[in-house]
């Protein structure tokens, strides 16, 4: 629902370990000083992709990738087995659980009771949730960066 | 066999934890694995369904 040309983070936050490597890839690639905004060197959405996307490739981190959903962890021994919904099994001797921002949506108990009686209820990250199309009055519950994102643009259109 | 580690979600913080586990010799990138329901990529933004 929210769209943003520039991150809202400085130029220092991506996913590499040197806090000015972004900065040194845009160097690199003769990127002009329009792909950073303001004085915090917020960089360009497509500039820090193209950084992630190198720094993927350099550390051929295809090569780490399995596609599935892991629906179990279970202590075995002195290892963890990973479990997917498609049947594979992995031992690892540690776990990171990265889940983070998924498809998952996190709807609270009352909203998800408003939802089913009603299609003007939605998560911030509903893909088929259209606010161009969304008529006042909004409310919008939460108040945090996203949240202030997230009227900017029906406030100003 | 047996992964050091194993990564459940290559996202942001996912990818990002990779990248340092490798990057600062933890870790070989056979000895990594990154499970994640979308095909592999990297990009912000909305994800694509499979």
């Amino acid at each position: 629902m929210i769209e943003m040309k520039f991150l809202r983070s400085p130029s220092v936050h991506h996913l590499d370990v040197e806090p000015f490597s972004l900065r040194k890839y845009a160097d690199d690639q003769n990127r002009k000083k329009s792909d950073f905004y303001g004085v915090y060197k917020r960089p360009s959405l497509e500039l820090f992709n193209e950084h992630s996307q190198a720094l993927f490739r350099n550390l051929n981190m295809k090569s780490c990738w399995h596609q599935g959903f892991v629906n179990g962890v279970d202590r075995e021994d002195a290892s963890w087995t990973i479990s997917t919904v498609a049947g594979n099994r992995f031992k690892t001797k540690n776990v990171v659980l990265a889940l983070s921002v998924n498809g998952q949506l996190n709807i609270p108990e009352w909203a998800s009771n408003l939802e089913a009686h009603s299609h003007q209820l939605f998560h911030i990250y509903d893909e088929a949730a259209d606010l161009t199309k969304m008529k006042p009055s909004i409310a919008v519950v939460g108040g945090g960066i996203s949240a202030a994102h997230l009227v900017i643009s029906p406030s100003s259109g | 066999m047996i992964y050091e580690w194993i990564v459940v979600g290559g996202g942001i913080q996912g990818c990002t934890i990779a990248a340092f586990l490798m990057k600062n010799n933890k870790v070989s990138a056979s000895q990594l694995l990154i499970i994640d329901p979308m095909k592999h990529r990297y990009t912000v933004g909305p994800r694509q369904q499979k």
